[in-house]
């Protein structure tokens, strides 16, 4: 009997064994491998909606122009160019010899028929165009009813990606939706781009290999890795354990970047100085602004005065110091034709200037009347309450740096926590609550986005998609149209001006930390990661950010040896074994629990 | 004749349950508050403006959610018999696919894990509960496996053997440069992926069994029909075999109910070891509400604990000879 079960469970195993995807095993020679990993498993590759591996949008399919979000400039890709022939006209022109994986010519009417599929999907709804003309082969016209929102267009030169016309137009567009564009799908994918890709074992790992046959390699570099390999790895340990081991080359994880560093000296972020992450955007408070005293400028402005980023910095999140602008290091280029740091001079505030911050709020008679150390407002003890959601624990590790830091100054701040959406949301989106962090209206590509969605208002439903504290002003809302609507520099950046000024002057929010996103590499294998000094590409390697130059990032990474010494030396002294010791952990177990028995035995 | 009617009857009993865990299964997520598809564009940080109201309407639509809530129950029974699961909400696939490339590897793992820590946690146990001597000094060990969390387990594991020793692999279910096949080189990277996180199981589970045989060891032996036995002079031998025979059958009822909940996967196995199962793919749709993710894979659960306590009820007739009788009697 015994050995009938022992052999049904052996024939089990192999027979599930023979239950995975029979697909002949391949070699992926690691020197021509890049290997990056999400926390997410691949499971889609639909480049419309939701796809979840990194590359299929940039890689794959390209767009018109690509975003490089680290310094917020737009590349040319398939277009050579493109610009406002006049206020409701936008000419594009592609790049001469531009072709799809499978040999056929990519042509303007391939960019009208994409932009037209968006729309037929729902997923794009692009206001007032009118009309899309090709004018020839290599030159297309979008054509706008009335004065178009030129950045919302911006927009969409870098989130559109650009499908073969001669394979979509005969898929019905409401089964793309569901599709995965894996197993039998996947001879749609066809692509431009310099990858193509190869397989997706379902639910563990995406392979993309590199299109040989690439129309880009006239204009830009040959791709350097044959493969760029996805794993799924959910936890952040089992990260890091990767990395230190070298099996992986570049991810985006929360891992103690020093600590690594210290244990293989090979791993690389966006800095070499804390906190070694990319600084990215500022994280901002939020003040209700239609609540007393909130509503007061100055009051606000006091508040802004008595906090010190340089302490949080210190003492909370992984963060870096803000300027007191909504815009981040990655506007600098901006920044830096507005003239942020002379505006931020003659209209801004001192940070940490508790006296200053004091006298402010004398000014406006509230004063501390029973000396309990607590200002009065209206007869009553000023109470503020900084809401927050009670997994973030960055921010509420600030929100308790913030208390402490107004308590001197007679504010008590009280922290709320409840989960994301029913609570921290809610709150936000009803209004109800003094104080918030959030970084939603600044991880913006351009300065026009990042106006629009924190200072924004026109009424309860219509305002900026991160206006939470409701902060209204109708000279911001007519420079905004007037931002929207000029394709002009020098006027965008004398409206942007005035914008930073009245933000300055007005503080409907304060920047509290620059907030950074989580970025890490390996050169054991692949050298030249972007970082601070070389920004060609986007550290973020999350899908989904491929056109905003995670693309570009995995297109311009170096083999760090030569292709001939496959096998370094120097790696880390752990590597994984097999044969003799594997079977060492069972059997010392089955013997413990033997042990036992034979003794008991022998004394019978 | 008699066994068709328990048949029919059991029959019956399971089609009701079977209908009603379906439902709950199907209403429950949709209880829960919040709205999931506003919390995933919520998440979705490269969004430009106005874009979000577009995809909440995209979204909306491709789900159905904007149906009213009869109208989605319709919906989604008319689709079960189509044997059509849904699309998750949040791996953007389809639901059925998701669990057929996930559940081997459970099986893979869990069934041997069960299976083998049954078979010698039942015989450790009975061994205990017949020997005084050996019953002191293995109840403290069985009791702390059975009190010792498994991800805990799995995490010493890993440290030890995997991180620290080296001497096998710590996570995945093979080799990253590998693409699973029917070759020699992905079978033997399997094998040496699966001991740890197979071991890391079985120790474990050994120990609820191991507790579980001794006590009902010791009360069988106990029983009145042990000391008539014993009175009569039968041998150790005939004695234990009557009262394994009883003491077995709890043991079969859980060894069912752990196999019907294999479906649902090991989730802090899955997580510590990074193996690709059904569990850790019910969690993150736990979190973010993953409808049709969800009572996807808790149909299957339903269906497989169903099954296997079917099973049992109609194994039980067999080897309990009172269930027998009192349908073939009845």
């Amino acid at each position: 009997m015994k050995k009938y079960l022992a052999l049904a469970f052996v024939a089990l195993l192999i027979g599930s064994l023979g239950g995975f995807a029979s697909v002949s095993a391949e070699d992926f020679p690691r020197s021509e491998t890049i290997y990056t990993a999400n926390s997410a498993p691949p499971t889609s590759a639909n480049p419309f909606q939701g796809g979840n591996i990194i590359g299929i949008d940039g890689l794959v399919f390209e767009p018109l122009f690509m975003l490089n979000f680290m310094t917020t400039e737009l590349k040319p890709w398939l277009a050579e160019e493109g610009k406002w022939v006049d206020s409701t006209t936008f000419e594009v022109k592609l790049r001469e010899g531009t072709k799809w994986q499978d040999g056929q010519p990519l042509t303007a009417e391939d960019v009208k028929f994409s932009f037209e599929y968006y729309e037929r999907l729902g997923l794009k709804k692009i206001e007032g165009l009118k009309e899309i003309k090709v004018v020839d082969d290599r030159t297309v016209q979008f054509i706008f009813s009335g004065q178009p929102n030129i950045w919302v267009w911006r927009s969409n030169l870098y989130t559109t990606l650009i499908i073969p016309k001669h394979v979509f137009e005969n898929l019905d567009p409401e089964k793309v939706k569901t599709m995965t564009f894996t197993g039998d799908e996947q001879k749609y994918l066809v692509g431009s781009g310099a990858y193509k890709l190869k397989e997706v074992v379902q639910q563990q790992k995406s392979i993309l290999e590199r299109n040989d046959d690439w129309w880009g390699v006239k204009y830009f570099p040959k791709p350097a890795a044959k493969y760029i390999i996805q794993l799924y790895i959910s936890s952040n340990d089992q990260a890091a354990n990767a990395f230190l081991k070298g099996d992986l080359d570049v991810a985006t994880y929360y891992l103690d970047i020093e600590s690594l560093k210290n244990q293989n000296p090979d791993i690389v972020s966006w800095l070499d100085r804390p906190p070694y992450f990319p600084p990215v955007v500022p994280v901002v408070l939020y003040f209700n602004t239609q609540r007393e005293p909130m509503n007061m400028p100055a009051f606000r402005r006091a508040i802004a005065m008595a906090i010190n980023p340089e302490q949080i910095v210190q003492q909370g999140p992984i963060s870096d110091v803000p300027d007191q602008t909504p815009l981040g290091p990655i506007m600098q280029g901006w920044k830096d034709k507005i003239g942020a740091k002379d505006l931020i001079k003659e209209y801004g505030w001192e940070y940490g200037n508790l006296q200053k911050a004091s006298e402010i709020l004398d000014q406006l008679g509230i004063k501390d009347t029973d000396g309990d150390g607590i200002r009065e407002y209206n007869g009553k003890p000023l109470e503020l309450h900084f809401v927050t959601c009670a997994g973030c624990s960055d921010w509420i590790q600030t929100g308790e740096i913030i208390a402490n830091q107004l308590k001197p100054l007679g504010i008590k701040v009280v922290i709320d926590k409840g989960d994301w959406t029913n609570f921290f949301m809610h709150k936000l989106n009803t209004g109800d609550f003094d104080l918030a962090l959030h970084w939603a209206g600044t991880f913006k590509a351009d300065p026009y986005s990042v106006y629009h969605s924190l200072m924004y208002y026109h009424n309860e439903t219509d305002k900026g998609a991160a206006n939470f504290g409701n902060y209204h002003n109708e000279q911001v809302n007519e420079l905004l149209q007037k931002l929207s609507a000029t394709p002009n520099e020098d006027e965008q950046i004398q409206y942007l001006k005035e914008l930073t000024k009245i933000w300055l002057q007005d503080v409907p929010a304060v920047p509290i930390y620059t907030g950074t996103v989580f970025y890490e590499a390996n050169t054991k294998y692949w050298k030249n990661w972007p970082n601070e000094k070389n920004p060609y590409g986007v550290p973020i390697f999350w899908p989904g950010f491929g056109t905003w130059g995670t693309a570009l990032a995995l297109l311009g990474v170096q083999p760090a040896q030569g292709p001939t010494s496959t096998s370094s030396p120097s790696g880390s002294p752990t590597t994984t074994t097999s044969g003799g010791g594997s079977t060492c952990g069972p059997a010392v177990l089955v013997g413990l629990a033997l042990i036992p028995l034979v003794l008991y035995r022998r004394k019978r | 004749m008699g066994f068709k009617k328990y048949l029919a009857q059991k029959t019956t009993v399971y089609l009701i349950t079977f209908v009603f865990a379906v439902t709950l299964n199907w209403l429950l997520p949709r209880l829960m508050p919040g709205n999931p598809i506003e919390a995933m564009i919520e998440s979705n940080l490269n969004l430009a403006p106005g874009e979000k109201e577009i995809l909440i309407k995209f979204y909306e639509d491709l789900y159905g959610l904007n149906e009213p809530l009869w109208r989605q129950f319709v919906n989604f029974w008319v689709r079960l018999f189509h044997g059509d699961l849904g699309y998750s909400l949040l791996y953007k696939a389809p639901v059925s696919d998701l669990i057929r490339n996930a559940l081997p590897y459970d099986i893979v793992l869990l069934l041997p894990a069960i299976a083998l820590s049954w078979l010698v946690g039942n015989w450790l146990g009975a061994m205990a509960g017949k020997n005084r001597r050996y019953d002191r000094y293995m109840m403290p060990l069985f009791y702390f496996l059975a009190s010792m969390p498994y991800f805990w387990f799995a995490m010493l594991l890993v440290y030890f053997i995997g991180v620290e020793l080296g001497w096998l692999p710590y996570q995945g279910a093979y080799d990253p440069s590998l693409v699973p096949s029917l070759s020699w080189e992905f079978i033997k990277s399997f094998i040496e992926h699966w001991i740890l996180p197979f071991l890391s199981l079985f120790v474990v589970m050994i120990g609820s069994w191991a507790i579980g045989m001794r006590n009902m060891i010791i009360y069988e032996l106990e029983a009145d029909y042990v000391r008539y036995l014993e009175a009569l002079g039968a041998s150790e031998k005939l004695m234990t075999k009557h009262a394994y025979r009883n003491a077995i059958l709890p043991q079969v009822t859980g060894l069912a109910l752990q196999l019907g909940l294999m479906v649902a996967g090991a989730i802090a196995t899955e997580i510590v070891f990074n193996y690709p199962g059904v569990g850790v793919l019910l969690m993150n749709a736990a979190l973010s509400q993953d409808y049709f993710l969800l009572q996807g894979a808790f149909l299957m659960v339903v269906i497989s604990v169903l099954a296997a306590n079917f099973i049992i009820d109609i194994v039980y007739a067999f080897i309990d000879p009172r269930v027998r009788s009192s349908y073939t009697e009845g």
